[in-house]
């Protein structure tokens, strides 16, 4: 008998593998474009910049804060951040990267401000979200409601929802931008500015602490 | 090699980051190990479930605000010096308010002078009243010339308000500080003090919420709400129509104003 290794494309994978399929040269020249735009201070290429990479951004930041009004605040300043430090950006990775560094970075500062503060944050699913009367879980709903999301249980979701919280934040950094963020471990070790292995040890072993944890919950 | 030395590479087996080599031992061990293929499974259902966790969209209002944000630090579209960005900015980060506070008043330093003298005639204090949030500009341009307006002139004009939330003495204390602190280019983000103004302007500090570095900042602030005379910190409460004893945060806030040229902060 003959054992083949089993394969599996969920759509994340598809949508992942149409992406890797673009034609480089097509990112790179929009990204050249809308980077010497940004430069010049163009107003609409801002605009631009925002609708490209501001759900990224926030997705990002609301897995690494798991807090919906952090997430949006540290959004702005990522942002804020970047329009100050475009001048300085030379290419080495993709914009969405680069925002992802600028924003990894937030978070941290963040989680510091609030160790300093001893602060205790409690999350609700059901709280508002700043002014508006949206909820985490309208926004957390809102996206990916492909049939295989459904079939995620609630439980589970839950579950992995708080292994994940648990998970020390050097390990959760690198298994959101991997597995939810969908970044290649290259992208990865830019975004965190870390070596190639180091990445693959966060990864493992975070995945790993998420299994063990799942397990005992 | 044992099983448990493996499985420690099924992560990176799973994302195809392994060497061939190691790929193609993983390969021949999972082909004799029911075991070994259970637990792949395991770690395969956990990447596979990650991904379906959702990613929670950016509420659109959120990525107006950025856009808001943005386009006003570029050099076309900005309205005004004080614009509602900076406005906005200043309750985001409002510490949330204890129990029993009656008013916050937040007193942001800008550090543009140059800009602002054009914009603004000197004397004037920029502020906003919302329900119980009191802002208050202060610059150097307009902290120099407060002495122009009366503490009565002062509380007459924020009549509507001034019952919950007390007017700063124009030729008070707390200006002169705010004077010395942009002349001092203070260095940490914020203070936040929790304190009880009393019915002759007096007041004192009941909480440090967020407090300086600098020991001296925090001393000249204590000093500041205990100014008497006519440098009282506040007008006094027959002036504001307001009670006795009113409890307020005080935030002190380094406000960055964006110049034509760039932004600063």
């Amino acid at each position: 008998m003959v054992f083949t290794r089993s394969m599996t494309l969920d759509d994340e994978e598809f949508r992942n593998a149409a992406l890797a399929a673009e034609p480089l040269s097509a990112r790179t020249t929009y990204e050249s474009e809308l980077l010497e735009k940004l430069k010049a201070n163009d107003a609409d290429a801002f605009d631009r910049f925002v609708d490209s990479y501001s759900g990224d951004v926030f997705s990002l930041l609301y897995r690494l804060t798991e807090n919906a009004d952090d997430a949006a605040e540290l959004t702005q300043e990522t942002f804020l951040n970047a329009f100050r430090s475009i001048g300085r950006f030379r290419g080495e990775s993709g914009l969405k990267t680069w925002l992802f560094r600028i924003a990894v970075n937030e978070s941290r500062n963040r989680f510091r401000w609030w160790k300093r503060r001893k602060r205790e944050r409690t999350i609700s699913l059901d709280a508002a979200i700043g002014d508006s009367e949206m909820t985490l879980s309208d926004v957390i709903a809102d996206r990916g409601s492909s049939p295989e999301d459904e079939v995620l249980s609630r439980e589970r979701r839950a579950a992995l929802n708080s292994a994940l919280l648990d998970l020390p934040i050097s390990f959760r950094e690198a298994v959101v931008l991997v597995d939810i963020e969908g970044l290649s471990y290259e992208e990865t070790a830019l975004a965190l500015d870390v070596g190639i292995g180091t990445v693959k040890s966060r990864i493992s072993r975070g995945r790993e602490e998420l299994r063990r944890r799942l397990r005992d919950s | 090699m044992k099983c448990v030395d493996l499985r420690s590479k099924f992560s990176l087996y799973i994302d195809g980051a392994l060497s061939d080599l190691e790929m193609a031992l993983l390969d021949g061990h999972l082909s004799d190990c029911p075991l070994c293929r259970e637990e792949l499974d395991e770690e395969r259902r956990l990447r596979s479930d990650l991904r379906r966790l959702g990613r929670p969209s950016i509420p659109p209002a959120v990525a107006e605000s950025v856009k808001f944000a943005l386009r006003e630090r570029t050099s076309e579209g900005r309205p005004s010096i004080f614009s509602t960005s900076v406005s906005d900015w200043i309750p985001m980060r409002l510490m949330p308010l204890g129990i029993g506070v009656a008013a916050s008043l937040v007193i942001g330093i800008s550090f543009l002078s140059m800009m602002f003298a054009g914009a603004r005639s000197a004397g004037e204090i920029i502020s906003s009243d919302r329900g119980r949030d009191t802002r208050i500009m202060l610059t150097p341009g307009n902290a120099e010339g407060l002495s122009d307006i009366s503490p009565t002139e002062y509380a007459r004009s924020r009549m509507s308000v001034a019952g919950e939330s007390p007017s700063i003495n124009p030729n008070g204390a707390i200006v002169a500080l705010t004077r010395s602190l942009v002349g001092s280019r203070m260095r940490d983000d914020e203070v936040v003090v929790v304190a009880n103004v009393l019915s002759n302007g007096l007041a004192s500090v009941t909480e440090v919420v967020e407090g300086n570095s600098d020991a001296k900042t925090m001393a000249d602030l204590e000093r500041a709400l205990q100014a008497d005379g006519s440098n009282t910190p506040f007008v006094p409460a027959v002036l504001d129509n307001r009670g006795d004893n009113v409890r307020v945060v005080l935030k002190f806030k380094t406000v960055n104003v964006s110049t034509r040229t760039g932004s600063k902060r």
